[in-house]
């Protein structure tokens, strides 16, 4: 496998780095991470990878909560067959609530194990070339390109407003 | 209506709803429905035109109130993405003589829907007694109509300022607060006098909320097939776009969630407790065999279908898709108020008759045609509502 | 090939940064004293229900008829609270209303600590407390489960699925802030919120499955904000007591649970915001916003007093009436009335804006809707179990001091928390902040342009 370089780029305004990223795709490279102290929503077309599947997560656990609820409420009732407060064993409008309670509370567990898994995020050390600022006011991008490319990319970067460049 | 360019507003101002064609096909439904009241042939045992009638006047006059009363609540909101939507909701007052000509024809007929005329009831009589109920329900409908007329008049006239003054903004917040008020009133009124007081053993204290909420509901149906209506005549553009289909969208959304919760609230109740002065209403109408499917297929036309089709972002953005589906939610809602009368005062009667669908075509009609002679002659956005989207509303 | 590196430029500070970080810095000497008075208030309050434990439920006033007093009146009282939270967070960013940013973090948190006051109090209420796991559905030697049919089980699995989800919508808003504050610190501290924060890097990555995962709690919130407290109210609904068995209870409550909760976050953030130095973000737009709301909620709740007055008339029934004449005219007609005036009349006054605009009227307006609140659950609780069907089983109740005492320790409790939260944890959104007022730039430069 060849050799990879990671140019590393801090702008202080996000106008810097969309002029960044605009740079960057005209330029055919789509092989970059950005970093932002908020969510950038509107550059989402400029992004290496757009969307987001913990949809799917939150319907399967939707499915799993209502299915689960009310066979919870239903066969337990089932096990003691008994007619209490004059209403039938296993009686569906109640269980409503139980099904409806847990579809819900199913679809909030899935979604944030969908979030945890997709987003990568662990306990491990931070990278090293993270920068603190990330969580401030420094909008960050990580490039990676051939050896070839990266004083191209890195120049680039710099003409376009980049503060600070690092080629690794 | 000539174009008024404004700073940030680089596109002209639209010019008017063209809608002659549907007004056409409106004016013919309302000639059929007019012929079909009039010399259409009784059913052969108890007629239950009556109940129909009274089962319309309900619909339409909530629709016309509530296209109303959203156009207040989106006021009062400072929805600034709603200049046309609440335009559209101004045209409801054009329905209002209708329905007060409405509430006068069901005066007439009142023998054949109040049964506590027939039977009075004595420990009820303070309530239950004719001038006091056209009092309350007809003065209720009345004050609303006029508070109504007010708030869009002030509307109409902010169209032709310069710029829209403060005085005129406050007095627009509160004619809107005003209109609010009145139409719970008069709606909480329509549901004890004309729905609880047909099975006059029966009651419930859910039942007037639930009434004026799921009206909400169908008026936001109403307000996007409206709006699907004028859009592409309108040259709208912005104002009426993809975005404001989708906020409608997730509203009914929301409101269609807001109603099954209510309902289910009164039917979970009344079956818990199993008290026999309360499940009468009930189980006339969702265990009795005669009503029992369609009373279950009205709650899932009206609300059961829409909610599941409601989750999907890509159909609410589709405004004609969108259209389809507030329509399956305004016939569901319409077979629900029939649900909520006919058994009570015809509980003989399975179905209706094609005379009585005719009759409700000529409402449709009556409605349709009302609403967008309305909107044919004011600008489809309303200047306070631009106003209003140009200072960007609320926010820090 | 060599690295190349450019000097490191000066960092740049935001100012939201500086701002509510520097509330996270040493806590004064006085915030500790208080700090201490409430947990030594917990304690009391814990002892008195370890007596109460020890001795027996006969300590507490709750006795036949009124089985449910204090304890039920707090639980349903801060399951109310809790709601207004959800409304702020969830509910206000569904319908896209920017005010909530610099409000809804200290919303959330009251939601998560007025869920964790509201759960004690069953168990305080039970008596033998060491059984309460009976009521959770676990496989056992009987075949015995709880009944799925009872409101009480509902309100188990209710009051579970909205603290677990709240907890989690809470941490989730909470996340990248916490990441801001591991960026900001050093050592163990830093450790700490590195584990909290689960490593978050500010990724776009993250960024986007995270703005996915916060609407969809949102979304998810929103139902629960209404189911939750329909199913406490169910718990009174589901009975055929006279003031009790009515269908309105849902939507009355959740009103009332709003309305408390507003007036609650009115009451914290009012010297939160004077003490941490935040009046800039908090302003009081934002107390006036949430005192139009509380309008809105008194109208529903004052509607909700008269339709059930009328209808207890209309019914004809003579159990309804006689009790409906008897709370609004009898031993409890004080109480009755103050709930009426403290929960309808004084709120409508905000639709002055004089009133609704100053500081100190909205937070002794808050304290009165509070308190109005809480009588307005004694009055429903203990009114109709007092005065029900049969004279013979009519009775009175009076709290003793075992429950004044664990009533009194749960607001040091959920006191104690907050200001456990305030000194740890970003009261503002810090991310979110800075995401609005750079939108709110970006669009004020296109309208320049």
């Amino acid at each position: 496998m060849s050799e990879r370089w990671r140019i590393t780029a801090r702008f202080s305004t996000a106008d810097g780095l969309r002029a960044a990223l605009k740079a960057l795709r005209e330029a055919g490279l789509r092989d970059y991470e950005v970093f932002s102290p908020y969510g950038l929503i509107e550059e989402e077309p400029l992004m290496a990878r757009r969307g987001s599947v913990v949809r799917a997560f939150a319907v399967v656990g939707g499915l799993v909560g209502a299915a689960g609820g009310f066979a919870l409420a239903i066969l337990s009732a089932e096990i003691y067959s008994l007619i209490v407060g004059g209403k039938p064993p296993a009686a569906i409008i109640p269980y409503c609530i139980v099904g409806f309670e847990l579809t819900i509370l199913a679809v909030a567990i899935f979604a944030i194990v969908g979030l945890v898994m997709l987003a990568r995020m662990r306990l491990t050390a931070l990278p090293e070339q993270y920068d603190p600022g990330y969580s401030d006011a420094t909008f960050g991008l990580h490039a990676d390109c051939l050896p070839e490319q990266a004083s191209t990319v890195a120049a680039l970067l710099r003409k376009v407003g980049a503060e600070e460049v690092h080629e690794r | 209506m000539s174009a008024e360019r404004q700073p940030h507003d680089p596109e002209p101002w639209p010019t008017r709803h063209d809608t002659a064609s549907s007004r056409r096909l409106c004016a013919i439904l309302m000639v059929a429905g007019l012929a079909a009241l009039l010399f259409g042939p009784a059913a052969a045992d108890a007629d239950p035109t009556p109940c129909v009638l009274l089962a319309n006047f309900l619909f339409w006059s909530g629709l016309a109130c509530g296209l109303l009363a959203w156009a207040a609540i989106l006021w009062i909101v400072r929805a600034s993405w709603s200049a046309s939507v609440s335009r559209i909701g101004q045209s409801g007052l054009a329905f209002l003589p209708v329905s007060l000509a409405l509430l006068a024809l069901l005066y007439v007929l009142r023998g054949e829907i109040l049964p506590w005329l027939r039977h009075p009831i004595p420990e009820k009589a303070a309530w239950l007694n004719l001038p006091f109920l056209c009092v309350r329900t007809g003065g209720s409908l009345l004050l609303l109509a006029i508070a109504c007329a007010a708030m869009v008049a002030a509307n109409l006239r902010a169209d032709k300022m310069q710029q829209v003054t403060a005085r005129t903004r406050s007095l627009l917040t509160r004619l809107s607060i005003l209109v609010v008020l009145l139409y719970v009133l008069a709606f909480t009124f329509m549901a004890l006098d004309l729905v609880m007081s047909l099975s006059p053993r029966w009651y419930s204290t859910m039942l007037p909320p639930y009434f004026f909420v799921s009206n909400l509901y169908a008026s936001l149906a109403a307000l996007i097939l409206l709006g699907l209506l004028v859009r592409r005549s309108a040259g709208a553009g912005k104002y009426l776009g993809a975005a404001q289909f989708r906020d409608l969208g997730n509203l009914m959304l929301g409101f269609g969630m807001l109603s099954i919760g209510l309902f289910y609230a009164q039917f979970l109740t009344i079956w818990y407790g199993n008290i026999p002065e309360e499940t009468g209403f009930i189980i006339a109408r969702y265990y009795a065999p005669a009503w029992r499917v369609i009373s279950w297929a009205a709650f899932g036309i009206a609300y059961g279908l829409p909610f599941f089709l409601l989750q999907s972002r890509w159909l609410k953005q589709r405004p004609g898709l969108l259209a389809l589906v507030a329509l399956v939610a305004l016939v569901g809602v319409w077979l629900e108020r029939c649900v909520m009368v006919v058994p009570s005062l015809a509980p003989t009667t399975h179905w209706l008759g094609l005379t009585q669908v005719i009759i409700s075509l000529g409402f449709l009609g009556a409605f349709g045609f009302t609403t967008l002679a309305f909107l044919a002659r004011v600008a489809p956005a309303s200047k306070a509502g631009v106003d209003l989207e140009l200072s960007d509303g609320v926010g820090l | 090939m060599t690295s190349q590196s450019d000097a490191a430029a000066p960092p740049v500070q935001s100012p939201v940064n500086r701002l509510v970080l520097g509330t996270l810095s040493g806590p004064s000497r006085l915030y500790w004293a208080i700090v201490i008075a409430l947990a030594l208030v917990v304690v009391i309050g814990f002892s008195a229900f370890i007596y109460q434990m020890r001795t027996g439920m006969g300590v507490a006033g709750i006795n036949i008829p009124v089985a449910w007093g204090v304890y039920i009146v707090n639980f349903v009282f801060w399951v109310g609270i809790a709601h207004s939270g959800t409304l702020i967070s969830a509910i206000l960013y569904l319908f896209r209303v920017r005010w909530r940013t610099s409000i809804y973090r200290s919303a959330e948190a009251m939601t998560v600590f007025a869920l964790m006051t509201a759960a004690l109090f069953p168990l305080v209420h039970l008596g033998r407390v060491w059984v309460f796991y009976w009521i959770l559905p676990y496989p056992n030697n009987s075949h015995l489960y709880p009944n799925f049919k009872s409101p009480l089980v509902w309100d188990v699995v209710a009051v579970t699925a909205y603290l677990t989800v709240s907890v989690l919508f809470f941490w989730l808003g909470l996340l990248p802030d916490l990441a801001a504050v591991r960026d900001s610190s050093q050592g163990r501290r830093r450790a700490i919120y590195h584990i909290l924060s689960l490593g978050w890097q500010n990724r776009h990555e993250q960024w986007r499955h995270y703005a996915r995962a916060y609407l969809c709690l949102a979304v998810l919130a929103t139902p629960l904000v209404i189911s939750v407290h329909s199913v406490v109210s169910w718990d009174f609904a589901m009975s055929i007591l006279p003031g009790w068995h009515t269908t309105i209870f849902a939507p009355y409550f959740v009103a009332g649970a709003i309305h408390s909760g507003l007036a609650t976050i009115i009451i914290l953030l009012i010297p939160l915001r004077k003490i941490l130095g935040l009046e800039r973000l908090i302003t009081v737009r934002h107390f006036e916003a949430m005192a139009q709301l509380m309008i809105l909620t008194a109208l529903v709740i004052l509607y909700s007093y008269a339709i059930e007055g009328f209808t207890a008339w209309y019914s004809g029934n003579r159990i309804e009436g006689q009790f409906a004449l008897w709370r609004a005219t009898g031993p409890m007609a004080g109480l009755y009335w103050s709930m009426i005036t403290g929960n309808c009349i004084v709120p409508l006054l905000f639709f002055f804006k004089r009133v609704r605009t100053s500081l100190p009227v909205l937070f002794i307006f808050g304290l009165v809707v509070d308190a109005a609140m809480w009588v307005e659950r004694l009055v429903i609780i203990k009114g109709s179990l007092s005065h029900d069907f049969m004279p013979s089983a009519w009775g009175r109740y009076a709290p003793t001091w075992v429950e004044i005492t664990i009533s009194t320790a749960a607001f040091a409790w959920f006191m104690l928390l907050f200001l456990l939260f305030a000194k740890h944890a970003p009261t503002v959104p810090i991310s979110e902040m800075k995401g609005s007022l750079a939108a709110r730039a970006s669009a004020e430069s296109e309208a320049a342009r």
